[in-house]
């Protein structure tokens, strides 16, 4: 007889429970629900960066055969956003247009060509006023406001000294500053913005899908826009093609929908093209740093003095939140005291920024790592000994109250340290050819494991997930976590599989339909596995407990006696016990179809400090950490810097999914790679010019480098199996790496991203021209 | 959706383009993308039923790629090493799926200043054939490219191929694009080339063209002159001026300056020339 044992699944390389449906063609995206009854609708974009006066005549429009309904402005006066207290956008543009490509109308007609005809014909005139496309013209003191309750042009300003600054500088052998300056990134992923409203008019009901991060936040700002009882509303978030950040607040697309479908009375499908898409942007904002850092002449860092500008874009978004992200995040992955935080988000007549991967913390931890570096240089000192120099030690409370409990950066260290041969070949490496040289370089990086205090603060607990079991044995998860492609649905089916100890099989999930699940903040900051983990846990064990019971009954034993072996309940090794199958039977005869509950609230001390206002934002039960080395080859002929192997080391607590973790430290490294060396947005005269995959330059497979790939698991004593953030920690360390692999490889380091072949290469002629000179100076002396 | 014609035949295809302005389509790859959002209504005149107009031939003094040869069709050809360049550059034509439909003479007769085609066609000295009911005019690809986006082609006339004469010596060629990624890009600077080996083994001939820093893909006739009856060797690239791309003249855009343009055209001029200096 072979014995039987419980089926385990966490830690194994599991493939994605959605994966056939996606490889096969049949997972539905939004955009894949045409219905012959749908209406096609379009957006009509404002040609204005900045207007006021907007009038838009849409008679012509609605004269139209075929066309079902217009909205505008007129037709919401309703405000949304993502922080309550920054709902600063209208659906449609009410008489003010703040950003070239604002929609200002829309058209539900019965075709695409009858839609597209119909905003022709959509008559819009206003009063251009001054726009402002960089930081530094929003600033000034003669702008006129974006805003009338933003003065002088800035969504927030933040303040912070913790410790002093002056006498940690003064205790310094090294004091430096330098100033670094980020390009606008975005997401560039791979489905386009799409929603498809159904308004059922007798029953006054509005079903939306939408293709979202946070189904719980679209369906808030549906019922806010469209002035109807939650009730009434539904949200269904389908599969989705990549998130990344730009759809972790409602967008417009979603709310105009709706707008359109009660205005027409039925169902609309409005699915934006790639350059809409681009448009309504949400990435990560151009942002300019000054960093002044202090260290002693062993690598200590005794004060820093940070100031942060971001060019935040038309409207507030999450931008509140970024900027104090950039500040608190300085913390939590080194032993930092003395610090001091400027930040400026501001408000420019651009598309509005996001919460793009990685957060508040890529660019400023690109200016912290590269300074850190440069300095450990001029004191002599190797890139990891700096590093080592300020480790935390967990447990600890930072000085700005962020609870750091687990703590793997020093295993990451060394684990790339080894891995790389970065002691042997460091200031070795041979030129693989002529005008070529190469480099190593490495920096380090963290992120949190969901916020701890929601933007959208209820009191509620922050996870709740729903367990069913009825006759048939199997399981359904109900979950509202919003499955995007980071494996939220694996993990979870995989986490109540193994407590049960039964082969995932058994256990199907349903997650994110607001008529079925329960609800869910969505997925961002990378809260999920963290927090709805830790409520399948719960759920799993409560469940667990119904069946023992039920077990011990049938058995007659107590239930502290029954061994639970996935597929076998069994009173001691003697017992054969009962088949799961029968321990349900069992079960079923007191209540019927079982569903049980798990919950998952966060810690209060884990809800970031009270020292300075927003200090709440970088709270998080949880940090990852990672570090990278980067090895480079750079043309100095062309300029062409090549990506020759990244080693990666990530700290995820415990990896419960191997296959899904090392794609999202792959996957980190390579986004890293795109911001870091050829991504960024044009604009000509506030018009975006790089909103295509050509111009907008994604890496291709073909710049993607080998990345070994190492998991650390430093065993997180609240995280679920001790698992903690694993999505986002690793592209931040990547930008840093990279312009010090350069730097070794060419002395010359790059303050500026992305770094293109065209700056490396006049970078290279400018030192080139001085050193020319330098010797006719010492030729004529 | 304007008319849609799709012969079967060369002389129907020429007799509707003698009736009325039409625009020739085959692949789509360009016609497509700029008319994305928009009504279809060209008078459309669909060249890609013309089978005789498939593939690549060969004479005893040419060869000739017809006019509907995709550059897949040109990948998997079985050619002579001077055909290398042109080989490189139809890899760099969009994607796989660009290459399976997009043709070599619709992207001449796009006339985009990045054409990838353009450089290696114009070192191979390619001349286009132009068929019309009236009959057949043979010119040279550098007087058939006359401007961005504009050709030598009368409204009457379907491109019907290029032909490629046979070098009189054994001849080598390359091609190399430097973009700000490595696939998927529009070029920030190319450079095409072919050298013929004399008996005594220098340079019989030289022609390279220079792509993405003029309106026009430019053959740098200068520098063909300077390197002819040099020896042939890796030296050949230190033959390479900066007078020699002066006759360049690259914009500022969003993919690189104009100063960077001239730079680079100068760099990848001579690693070509290393190169093709250092082929066995």
């Amino acid at each position: 007889m072979t014995e039987i044992a419980p089926v385990k699944s966490i830690g194994e390389y599991v493939p994605m429970v959605d994966g056939p449906d996606k490889v096969s063609g049949r997972a539905k995206y939004t955009a894949d629900f045409v219905d012959p009854g749908a209406l096609a609708g379009r957006i009509l974009r404002s040609p204005y960066s900045h207007a006021e006066d907007l009038q838009v005549d849409t008679s012509a429009a609605e004269a139209m055969p075929g066309v079902v309904a217009v909205v505008t402005g007129a037709d919401c006066d309703k405000t949304f956003g993502v922080l309550p207290i920054a709902y600063t956008e209208y659906p449609l543009a009410r008489d003010r247009v703040r950003y070239r490509g604002e929609p200002i109308a829309a058209v539900a007609a019965v075709d695409d060509a009858t839609a597209l005809e119909a905003l022709k014909r959509i008559k819009v005139t206003a009063k251009e006023l001054p726009a402002y496309y960089t930081i530094k013209d929003a600033l000034a003191p003669e702008a006129i406001l974006l805003h009338e309750d933003r003065p002088g042009n800035v969504e927030r300003d933040v303040f912070f000294e913790l410790g002093n600054v002056a006498d940690g500088l003064a205790e310094a052998d090294l004091v430096r500053e330098e100033t670094y300056n980020c390009a606008e990134v975005c997401q560039a992923q791979m489905e386009m913005h799409a929603a498809l409203a159904d308004y059922d008019p007798e029953r006054d009901r509005m079903t939306v899908h939408a293709s979202t991060q946070v189904p719980y936040y679209v369906h808030l700002m549906l019922a806010r826009t469209l002035d109807m009882p939650k009730s009434k509303i539904r949200v269904v978030k389908p599969h989705i093609g990549g998130g990344f950040g730009c759809r972790t607040e409602t967008l417009n697309v979603e709310l105009i929908a709706g707008l359109l479908a009660r205005k027409a009375r039925g169902k609309v499908r409005l699915v934006v093209n790639r350059e809409e898409t681009f448009i309504t942007h949400r990435g990560r904002p151009e942002t300019e740093i000054r960093i002044k850092m202090g260290m002693t002449k062993d690598g200590r860092i005794t004060g820093v003095d940070c100031e942060t500008y971001q060019r935040g874009g038309a409207y507030g978004g999450y931008g509140i939140v970024t900027i104090l992200y950039s500040g608190s995040l300085l913390y939590a992955i080194y032993d930092l005291h003395n610090v001091k935080y400027v930040g400026k988000r501001v408000l420019t007549n651009t598309p509005p920024c996001g919460a793009m991967r990685g957060h508040g913390t890529v660019n400023v931890r690109f200016a912290f790592e590269s300074l850190m570096d440069e300095m450990a240089q001029e004191l002599g000192l190797d890139p990891f000994a700096v590093r080592r120099a300020n480790l935390l030690e967990a447990p600890t409370f930072t000085e700005n109250d962020l609870m750091v409990n687990s703590y793997g950066l020093p295993e990451c260290l060394d684990w790339i340290e080894t891995a790389s041969g970065w002691r042997d070949r460091r200031g070795k490496l041979q030129s693989p050819g002529p005008g070529k040289k190469k480099g190593l370089g490495m920096a380090c990086s963290h992120y949190v494991s969901g916020a701890s205090k929601p933007v959208n603060w209820t009191g509620e607990p922050h996870a709740t997930v729903h367990l069913k079991l009825d006759f048939d044995g199997s399981i359904v998860v109900l979950t509202g976590a919003a499955e995007i492609g980071q494996g939220s649905s694996t993990i979870l089916v995989q986490t109540v599989a193994d407590v049960l100890g039964l082969d995932m099989s058994r256990v199907r999930i349903v997650a994110s339909d607001s008529e079925v699940t329960p609800k869910d903040n969505g997925s961002y900051s990378s809260r999920v596995t963290f927090m709805v983990g830790n409520a399948a846990l719960e759920a799993a064990e409560r469940l667990k407990g119904v069946l023992v019971e039920a077990a011990a009954r049938k058995l007659e034993a107590r239930p502290e006696d029954i061994e639970v072996l996935g597929e076998v309940y069994r009173a001691g090794a003697q017992d054969t016990g009962l088949t799961f199958d029968e321990v349900v039977t069992e079960a079923l005869r007191d209540t019927g179809t079982i569903t049980v509950k798990g919950n998952y609230s966060t810690l209060p001390e884990s809800r970031g400090g009270r020292k300075y206002r927003g200090a709440a934002i970088g709270g998080s039960m949880a940090y990852s950490y990672a570090a990278q080395v980067v090895e480079v080859t750079v043309d100095e002929e062309t300029g062409e810097v090549a990506v020759d192997k990244v080693w990666v080391a990530h700290d995820c607590g415990k990896a419960l999914n191997r296959l899904t973790v090392e794609g999202q430290i792959q996957g980190s490294v390579w986004m890293g790679m795109g911001q870091a060396m050829s991504e960024e947005t044009g604009y000509y005269n506030g018009l975006m010019v790089t909103g295509n995959m050509l111009d907008y330059r994604v890496p291709t497979i073909q710049d993607s480098p080998p990345i070994e790939t190492h998991i650390v698991e430093s065993m997180d004593p609240h995280g679920p199996f001790g698992a903690k953030e694993a999505g986002e920690g690793s592209l931040s360390s990547f930008l840093p790496a990279l312009t010090a692999a350069v730097a070794d490889a060419i002395g010359i380091r790059f303050n500026d991203l992305p770094v293109t072949p065209d700056r490396v290469f006049a970078a290279i002629e400018k030192r080139e021209r001085a050193r020319a000179r330098e010797a006719a100076k010492k030729g004529a002396a | 959706m304007g008319g849609y014609l799709r012969p079967g035949a060369v002389q129907d295809a020429l007799e509707a383009l003698d009736r009325r302005g039409l625009t020739i389509v085959s692949g789509g790859t360009d016609f497509y993308p700029a008319r994305v959002g928009q009504p279809l209504d060209d008078d459309i005149l669909d060249i890609s039923g013309l089978a005789e107009l498939r593939g690549i031939t060969e004479t005893d003094s040419h060869h000739v790629i017809g006019a509907i040869t995709t550059w897949t069709d040109v990948i998997r050809a079985s050619l002579p090493p001077y055909f290398d360049g042109l080989k490189l550059a139809a890899r760099e034509v969009g994607g796989l799926q660009i290459q399976n439909a997009g043709t070599v003479c619709g992207n001449i007769c796009n006339a985009s200043p990045a054409a990838d085609g353009v450089p290696p066609l114009l070192a191979l000295d390619a001349r286009v054939e132009l068929s019309s009911r009236n009959g057949v005019r043979s010119l040279p690809l550098t007087e058939f490219i006359i401007g961005n986006r504009k050709t030598a082609r009368r409204p009457d006339e379907l491109v019907t191929g290029l032909t490629i004469p046979k070098p009189a010596n054994p001849a080598m060629s390359g091609f190399l694009k430097l973009g700000a990624r490595r696939y998927l890009v529009i070029s920030i600077v190319m450079v095409a080339g072919v050298l013929e080996r004399a008996p005594d083994g220098t340079v019989a001939a030289a022609r390279l063209a220079v792509g993405s820093c003029s309106e026009v893909a430019r053959r740098m006739l200068g520098l063909e002159r300077v390197l002819a009856g040099r020896p042939i060797g890796p030296e050949l690239g230190s033959a390479a001026m900066e007078e020699h791309v002066e006759l360049l003249a690259p914009i500022d855009d969003v993919r690189g300056t104009a100063e960077y343009r001239q730079e680079a055209a100068l760099t990848l001029v001579r690693r070509l020339l290393r190169a093709l200096g250092s082929a066995p």
